[in-house]
């Protein structure tokens, strides 16, 4: 058993974590970079351990650095949280070969899943769903020809590629040959390698993802769907649980896949399955992700299981000691990203000090974030602030919550997308459960901000009572000598 | 008094004069208000407009206000000095300036204090939301100083290299 875990993390992620481990009587230490030396989650450890690095980035992807800190301060475990080397197998190894327990994975699923073509076939032999397609490195003779019998629409997408980048849409399989010499000339310049492979488009996909967790003794459950179809430029920023695409019978057939999935690749410890979803109701796997999922929240607000504590358990070699069946979700939960950026301007990142945080509160509002007042947002790090997650008994509830919890998050000194998301919450597509991934580009006009003249002039009004230097000049002309005039004198 | 504020680049001129009993008088464009604030024990400030009372968290940082209420969400407040100068002197100084068009990181530098440089030649690489973008010389100059390193990074509006006449 555990007696002292070291978090590699920072930020939300770290705080949450620390706080199962408090809850847990684990002794805590997090390593971290000196920029974060006076974060939430470094005060509340029993230790700290400083990392050093050229950028403060590097110092969190300091393989080296980070196993001595745990031989030094005598952590017997590590929980890398989402991100860093959260799907680093080497990672994982190297701990491994300092006999230090890396909660999360065994390092070969990290490297099977990592590889994004080798998770693709490897969960395609086993019988679960993929995308139809072809790849032009198993026969590039024959590439155009496999491709144009998969049937329009397709994606033609760079195999060395990613971040949508070099990415086309053939609806018109008369400019397939155009579109696929457009396509690796893109990938050439993106990424300096032509090679390209083409799968089945999904018409208005849904993001639905399945979390997994299994033990060291071959017991693998499902915690249920995520759906996280509201994305702006490739990024999540609202999740909920249950998914409003599913019905019952397809909420199961996901689930069961997912976890047959987890099952094949005889995995350990907490996982994400995700799935692209179609308007016919057709799904088709997509990539496992092999560690903490920044969502998993919405997850255990449904179903009342701390997962970190879950990862925990396991890695210490724990069995679950709870089967499929006790696992049920409760009402629904909805997760917001709070980004520090500017969704008035194509969300360009914002950056500041945080002037004021005051976090909102309230039934079913849960918070998870790791800022103080005082502390300043750069551009080094991932711009999500925090996450306000909330639960109600019915989805409709949820999003009165969430639009409500947003509205009473008071962050000044940099611009939030706070403002933003309540729109997207009121959206008739949204409420309706209709979201797919292409949800906030096709409705941007009508998700853009729209003041009325009294919020301007309430705004306006808390401006003039912010700006000394313009009060103390009205202060200077006395309201009587100002209003009777100049006979006075 | 006079003033400018820009509320999401939108210019806003006020002319605020003093009343009785802590009201401002405020005339925005066409439309006037009453105003008055008073701070809560919370930290909050009770804004009223015309007689309507919000809760609203106001902070000041530099030239800019902060404002927050339940109504209006979190908005910046930038206040614009009319006194300063302005025109000719202040242009010609910004084409010196090469300002990032967004925060990210430095991730290439090609040029060092001292270089000449012509029009359109590439003189610092950024890297924002996972894009590149290489910043280019405005014009034929005389490289003053490169204000960042590579693996630095920087905010918006920073100025990244100052220009000199060659």
């Amino acid at each position: 058993m555990f007696q002292k875990v070291l978090i590699a993390n920072r930020g939300e992620i770290a705080l949450r974590i620390l706080h199962t481990l408090k809850g847990m009587g684990l002794a805590t230490v997090v390593a971290h970079h000196a920029v974060d030396a006076d974060s939430p989650a470094v005060l509340e450890a029993d230790e700290s351990v400083e990392l050093h690095g050229l950028t403060s980035v590097a110092a969190y992807l300091d393989i080296a650095q980070l196993v001595e800190a745990c031989r030094r301060s005598g952590a017997q475990a590590l929980h890398p949280g989402y991100g860093f080397l959260s799907e680093n197998a080497a990672f994982a190894r190297a701990l491994e070969a300092a006999g230090i327990v890396f909660i999360g994975p065994r390092p070969d699923s990290i490297e099977l899943m990592g590889d994004k073509v080798r998770a693709r076939s490897f969960v395609a032999q086993r019988g679960f769903p993929v995308a139809p397609s072809a790849i032009e490195d198993d026969d590039p003779a024959s590439f155009v020809e496999r491709a144009r019998a998969l049937g329009a629409p397709l994606l033609i997408k760079p195999s060395a590629g990613g971040g949508g980048k070099g990415m086309r849409i053939v609806r018109d399989l008369a400019v397939l040959d155009r579109e696929i010499e457009t396509a690796r000339r893109e990938g050439k310049r993106y990424f300096g390698d032509g090679r390209l492979f083409v799968e089945r488009y999904v018409e208005r996909p849904r993001h639905i993802e399945v979390q997994v967790m299994g033990d060291a003794h071959g017991q693998l459950v499902h915690f249920w769907e995520r759906e996280c179809s509201v994305q702006r430029r490739f990024q999540k920023i609202i999740e909920e649980t249950p998914s409003p695409a599913l019905s019952t019978v397809q909420r199961h057939d996901i689930c069961e896949a997912a976890a047959g999935i987890a099952r094949a690749a005889n995995y350990r410890g907490a996982g994400t399955v995700e799935f692209i979803y179609g308007a016919g109701g057709e799904f088709y796997f997509l990539e496992m992700n092999t560690r903490l999922q920044v969502e998993h929240p919405v997850t255990e607000m449904v179903t009342g299981f701390d997962l970190v504590r879950e990862q925990v358990r396991v890695a210490q070699g724990e069995p679950l000691g709870y089967t499929q069946a006790d696992i049920v979700q409760l009402g629904h939960a909805i997760e917001c990203r709070l980004y520090a950026e500017d969704a008035e301007h194509d969300f360009r990142p914002s950056t500041g000090d945080i002037l004021c945080w005051r976090p909102p509160s309230g039934p079913g509002v849960r918070v998870d974030a790791g800022v103080r007042e005082g502390q300043a947002v750069t551009a080094a790090f991932d711009p999500m602030i925090a996450k306000i997650i909330c639960h109600g008994n019915t989805r409709a509830q949820a999003i009165e919550r969430a639009i409500l919890a947003l509205e009473q998050s008071v962050l000044l000194g940099l611009t939030t997308n706070a403002r933003y998301i309540t729109r997207v919450l009121r959206h008739a597509e949204f409420r309706a459960g209709q979201a797919d991934t292409g949800m906030l580009a096709r409705c941007a006009d009508e998700l853009r901000e729209s003041l009325t003249p009294d919020d301007i002039d309430l705004v306006l009004a808390s401006a003039v009572l912010a700006d000394r230097e313009l009060l103390r000049a009205v202060h200077s002309i006395p309201a009587m000598h100002a209003a009777m005039g100049p006979w006075r004198n | 008094m006079r003033r400018r504020y820009v509320i999401n680049g939108k210019v806003h001129d006020l002319v605020v004069t003093r009343g009785a009993n802590g009201v401002f008088h405020v005339s925005h464009g066409e439309r006037k208000f009453e105003m008055q604030g008073k701070t809560l024990p919370d930290g909050r400030w009770r804004v009223t407009v015309d007689q309507r009372p919000q809760a609203v968290w106001i902070a000041a940082q530099g030239d800019s206000r902060f404002v927050h209420s339940a109504a209006t969400g979190a908005l910046e407040v930038e206040v614009i000095d009319l006194s300063a100068a302005s025109g000719g002197d202040r242009a010609g100084a910004a084409s010196d300036l090469l300002q990032a068009p967004m925060p990210g990181t430095v991730i290439a530098v090609h040029v060092a204090a001292g270089d000449a440089v012509h029009t359109g030649q590439p003189l610092i690489v950024i890297e924002s939301m996972k894009l590149e973008t290489t910043l280019t010389a405005p014009r034929d100059a005389r490289v003053k100083t490169v204000h960042f390193a590579v693996g630095n990074t920087f905010a918006l509006k920073s100025t990244l290299v100052t220009l000199q006449d060659p």
